[in-house]
């Protein structure tokens, strides 16, 4: 007990002494940036973003870091550990003041010889856009057929809180996953819930229901989805899904059988499709144009044999839709995958409706498993397409803007090639991407030890306020079964399913 | 005289401790329950933290944390009694207090220390469920404690025990508590308003979980207020079985039959000084009566000791299934590699087992003797007691999956096995080792450092991470490390997909022809297949493997070949194949040609000489022959 109590004061002691120790005024000019995890250098920041603490990766036995931004005067943090943790409170000052401004940080590392060695300043970007509040994600382990413990989480950016706003220990260990808002609203959201308890968990300021999305019409309930702008209609694609593991570059490959498009609408819990969207191709992910009257998707040719449904590459599509009519348009091709040698997924527009952002990989959809898919960027206005000055090594895939377009978030692998985490990045109204930066953890380490995935991170404006009680309640429930809308050509569908569900 | 009963007394409750002990140590061994649950404590808050957002939370941490060490034989076992026979203590000292004798006492002490032995004689028991249990023993001596002292304030702080109880301990322990607080206050002589009091607390208790559920904690109704909770996808799938039912129930039924006993002073002979609590006038007062009463007692408490003991005996015959041990040790041993023990332990097993069929094959390969030996253990799931069969694969089997293809040497799949595996139980120790080997293998550094820093929160992980962690920085050691350089020989790059383990075996020797433990396993599929095709496609490749002769089970495949066409195929000659096989496999024949070949007559004449033969196999054992995988009564 007494040891304790002395571990404890002299502990006490010694952070007392290194947090009170004078500025560093002598040092050695060292002309490299020091090595810092996460890696918070070159990057544009949000003036709302949370701190950006990190682990100094230099020998030493004292730290200190100054931030300056705004010609303020800086914040200093000591440590005695290589782990520097900012203050929250004189952190948001500081961004706030220097909103727009650089972000100056200066590493001071004391060396076991007791000499203070200084490194070139670190210059971020402070942006005056901020970032949407909340970031909504699904964590996962990394089994692909099992499953145990998940959960949908919600993280506060300005902070380090996080809540679950569902976790499947509520719902008897249900799978659940694809989560997704309307317009990165919090309070227009849904959520599949799989194999126990099954249905689509839909609530639309405050109003919950669970949906059966299956009709006799469509090869499956809804699984890819794209909520329209208004908040009622829902874009699903329909899939008949499978794994196959591999070695090689990609573990794993996930790959559909068939596919097509339906739209559902909450308001009347009806499906309705089309044949221009229930072809024997496979169209997939759907993604609303932000004024919802043009519904972009993926589409590959039908397949013959394993070998074909993996290897076979997408399309980027469109169509029109008229949500008061429910009446389609005609297909156009956007983007072919001839064009780009490469397979298009996950289609996002951002809100001002002049990118589309989507992923590449060398085949398939599923690109969280293939190592070589990269985020690019299509001008919606002059066709012009690029892949981004963003992309690693490693895994990129799934991403969602922020509500102002200005920022977008995605998955990446790159910090150890085996989970992903989300980063963070600034996009001008040119489409220049600012180099990206993971979500800033409490622990700088948390990364380093943490062996869950981040999984479809989607941006939203405020915290989502249902509360897990309620969600539980309502997927425990019964589901609405969903209706086919008047007008599908049944005889069509029937005809469609024949010959496509084998 | 109060005195000798007294050291009798403890000296009874010190033979029962040893005797659990003994019986924990040698019989049930909780090394085999660490083995099979992976338990894996942490020191990290997230870990701590994923434990206090439910009713029940803390006491399961306290079980981790405890149950982590059953790693350890004997001290596990002490743990394991020593956290059995606290109730006990308690529940005794509730008796005496209900009572006012502890005439008893032993009996009450035994009966808790034999059930919570007897639950750990199922090794899917979720050590959980002991703990929450002695968190409402704790709770109801205090309360007792606190009762006696001062009857009307310890109604008040009861609520909030009651809810404390319930967040700690979950549902049922709430039960037991609000159950043996009860009687002990309708024991209690002071209070008047007894009727009233225990309708409240009991409903109180029933109502607690359901409102905790519905407006508190995201959890399911079950899970507040049963026992145990299975979770889906079942993995180690406890069936809560009368043991722990009869655990639960033991405090509140022991209470309540000493407070009846208590109306009847005539069950209690024994003047109210033997509570131990004499002075020496009430001492003065029995001596009248000295030696009856201490035959009487010394008695009574012999009789307890014969019929706790009897009664022991005969719940841990019945409770105890030596058969499901072994299995577990046939696994124990094929985890730690010790594979001519597992051979040995597989000699005692009296029944089929699909698990231990797996673990033989692995065995004899790691021995070399997979094709000399194959039907020594009767391979009645056919090429499935090789490779689990996907279609029935549950949490359990993927940890086996994953450790054969680690020896195969196919790195993807052994991840794939190990990642599932590690979805269940994401902090187990075998599994990140596995993780990170595979890693290393795969020259994955900074994956192998992440699993390592995640086992490096683990007590019983440190030595072997200080082992590999240099390997991360000095990526030489990994090269000299004979294991991984062996796995890193054998290990594809080529791009492939997994369709079935014959193809992944082909694969495997497509990459290194000179992977002994691909190849046999290869021919021996195809022999469990009957596969002549393939069999006769790459028996050829023996040669390489430097082999004399043919082993035993590949001359009884190619003997059937060789009748069939007639002929000898070119690749033999006659020191590797050799005459006698023939002349069996004609006894073989002359056999069931007794029988006008009919199988089903032969088999009991051809089972004597023939049982452990490729031949016996494909007329008898073979899961085409038998059907065994239509109804999959053998995966179990």
């Amino acid at each position: 007990m007494n040891k304790t109590l002395l571990k404890f004061t002299i502990g006490f002691v010694a952070a007392w002494l290194v947090s009170c120790q004078a500025r560093v005024d002598s040092f050695v000019e060292i002309p490299r940036l020091p090595l810092i995890f996460p890696d918070y250098t070159g990057i544009t920041i949000p003036p709302n973003i949370a701190p950006l603490n990190f682990k100094i990766n230099e020998p030493g036995k004292a730290y200190e870091v100054r931030f300056t931004a705004g010609g303020e005067k800086p914040l200093v943090v000591r440590s005695g550990k290589s782990s520097i943790r900012i203050d929250l409170g004189k952190w948001r000052q500081m961004l706030q003041q220097g909103a727009g401004s650089d972000l100056q940080i200066d590493v001071f590392v004391k060396s076991e010889q007791g000499e203070w060695q200084k490194f070139r300043s670190i210059v971020n970007e402070i942006s005056t856009e901020k970032i949407d509040s909340h970031l909504a994600y699904r964590l996962i382990n990394t089994g692909y057929v099992l499953w145990n413990k998940l959960g949908i989480y919600q993280r506060n950016l300005e902070n380090f809180d996080e809540k679950p706003i569902l976790e499947n220990k509520s719902v008897e260990y249900g799978c659940m996953n694809c989560h997704a808002f309307s317009r990165n609203d919090p309070d227009y959201m849904m959520i599949h819930i799989r194999a126990i308890h099954g249905g689509t968990f839909i609530n639309r300021k405050g109003e919950m229901k669970k949906v059966d999305t299956k009709t006799n019409y469509t090869v499956s309930a809804g699984a890819y989805p794209s909520w329209h702008p208004d908040g009622r209609h829902i874009a699903y694609s329909v899939n008949n899904i499978g794994q196959n593991f591999c070695t090689g570059e990609v573990r794993i490959e996930v790959s559909d059988a068939y596919s097509d498009l339906i739209v559902y609408d909450s308001q009347e819990d009806i499906v309705t499709t089309s044949p221009a969207v229930s072809t024997a191709n496979r169209e997939n992910l759907p993604a609303w144009s932000p004024d919802g009257k043009t519904l972009y998707f993926t589409s590959s040719p039908p397949v013959n044999g394993l070998n074909d449904r993996i290897h076979e590459r997408y399309d980027l599509l469109r169509i029109g839709f008229d949500v008061a009519t429910h009446a389609w348009g005609t297909v156009d091709t956007v983007l072919s995958h001839r064009q780009l040698g490469k397979s298009i997924s996950f289609p996002k527009v951002s809100p001002d409706g002049k990118f589309l952002m989507f992923c590449t990989s060398d085949n398939g959809y599923f690109t969280i498993h293939h190592p070589m898919s990269d985020l690019n960027l299509l001008n919606l206005e002059t066709g012009e397409y690029r892949k981004m000055e963003i992309n690693s090594p490693h895994t990129e895939s799934y991403h969602s803007f922020s509500s102002s377009g200005r920022w977008f978030v995605f998955t990446s692998k790159r910090l150890d090639g085996l989970f992903a985490r989300p980063f963070f990045s600034f996009l001008d109204e040119n489409g220049n991407a600012s180099k990206p930066f993971v979500m800033p953890q409490k622990d700088p380490g948390f990364y380093q030890t943490f062996i869950k995935n981040y999984n479809i991170p989607e941006l939203i404006t405020g915290e989502v306020k249902v509360s897990p009680l309620a969600i539980r309640n309502t997927i425990l429930g019964p589901s609405v079964p969903a209706g086919l809308a008047a007008g599908v050509d049944t005889a069509y569908m029937k005809q469609h399913l024949s010959m496509t569900v084998k | 005289m109060i005195k000798n009963i007294l050291n009798l007394r403890n000296l009874s409750v010190l033979v029962l401790i040893l005797a659990a002990w003994l019986i924990t140590a040698y019989w049930i061994e909780p090394f085999l329950h660490y083995h099979s649950q992976q338990t894996g404590f942490l020191f990290s808050r997230d870990f701590l933290r994923s434990y206090t957002t439910y009713p029940g939370g803390w006491a399961d941490y306290m079980a981790e944390f405890i149950s982590q060490f059953f790693f350890y034989p004997l001290s596990g076992s002490f743990l394991v009694v020593a956290v059995a026979a606290l109730p006990g203590f308690l529940a005794m000292d509730l008796a005496t207090g209900t009572s006012c004798t502890r005439k008893y006492g032993i009996s009450v002490f035994g009966v808790i220390l034999l059930f919570g032995v007897l639950v750990m004689t199922d090794y899917r028991y979720p050590y959980y469920a002991t703990v929450r249990l002695l968190c409402a023993f704790v709770f109801t001596w205090v309360f007792a404690l606190l009762h006696r002292k001062n009857p009307k304030g310890s109604l008040f702080i009861w609520p909030v025990a009651a809810f404390l109880l319930f967040y700690l301990a979950s549902g049922p322990a709430l039960f037991v508590f609000s159950l043996s607080t009860s009687i002990i206050i309708l024991s209690s002589r002071d209070l008047k308003y007894r009727a009233a009091v225990i309708p409240a607390m009991l409903l109180f208790a029933a109502f607690l979980p359901f409102l905790g559920y519905r407006f508190l904690y995201p959890v399911t109704l079950g899970d507040v207020y049963k026992l145990v909770v299975v979770r889906h996808p079942e993995l180690l799938a406890y069936t809560t079985f009368y043991q722990l039912y009869i655990y639960y129930s033991l405090l509140p039924v022991i209470l309540l039959i000493f407070f009846f006993v208590k109306q009847k002073p005539e069950l209690l002979p024994e003047p109210k000084q033997v509570t131990g609590e004499t002075t020496p006038k009430q001492v003065k007062g029995e001596t009248a009566s000295k030696v009856a009463i201490f035959k009487t007692a010394y008695g009574v408490h012999l009789l307890q000791m014969v019929i706790l003991l009897a009664a022991g005996y005969f719940l841990f015959v019945k409770s105890f299934d030596p058969e499901k041990k072994r299995v577990l040790q046939v696994e124990y041993l094929a985890e730690n590699g010790q594979w001519n023990e597992l051979l040995k332990a597989v000699e005692k097993t009296e029944r089929y087992d699909f698990r231990v069929n797996f673990q033989v094959n692995r065995a004899y390969a790691h021995l070399g003797q997979l094709p000399e030996r194959l039907f020594a253990y009767p391979q009645l799931l056919g090429v499935y007691g090789l490779f689990y069969d996907n279609s029935t694969i549950n949490g359990s089997l993927t940890m086996p999956n994953s450790d054969l293809y680690f020896d195969l040497g196919l790195m993807s799949e052994s991840l794939h096995w190990a990642y599932e595996a590690q979805t269940l139980m994401p902090n187990s120790p075998r599994i990140l080792k596995r993780l990170v080997m595979a890693s290393l293998v795969n020259r994955q550094y900074q994956q192998a450092e992440q699993f390592l820093a995640v086992l490096d929160r683990n007590l019983l992980c440190r030595d072997w991470v200080a082992r590999y962690r240099p390997y991360l920085t000095d990526t030489a050691l990994a090269a000299k490390d004979n294991l991984i350089a062996e796995k890193r020989l054998f290990n594809p790059t080529r791009e492939f997909i997994h369709l079935d383990p014959l193809s992944d075996l082909k694969f495997l020797l497509e990459t290194n022809p000179e992977n002994r433990f691909a190849y046999d396993y290869l021919i021996t599929h195809t022999q469990l297949s009957s596969n002549f095709t393939d069999f006769m496609t790459y028996l050829p490749r023996y040669t390489s493997f430097g082999l004399q002769k043919l082993p035993r089970s590949w001359e009884e495949m190619l003997a059937v070949e060789i009748m069939r066409n007639r002929s000898f195929p070119d690749f033999i000659t006659p020191e590797t194949f050799t005459d006698e096989t023939l002349q069996r496999f004609g006894k073989f024949n002359a056999i069931l040609k007794q029988f006008n070949n009919d199988v089903k007559a032969a088999r009991s004449a051809l089972q004597k000489d023939f049982e452990k033969t490729y031949w016996y196999y494909i007329l008898y054992l073979d899961p085409k022959v038998t059907q065994v995988l239509k109804n999959k009564t053998l995966i179990r």
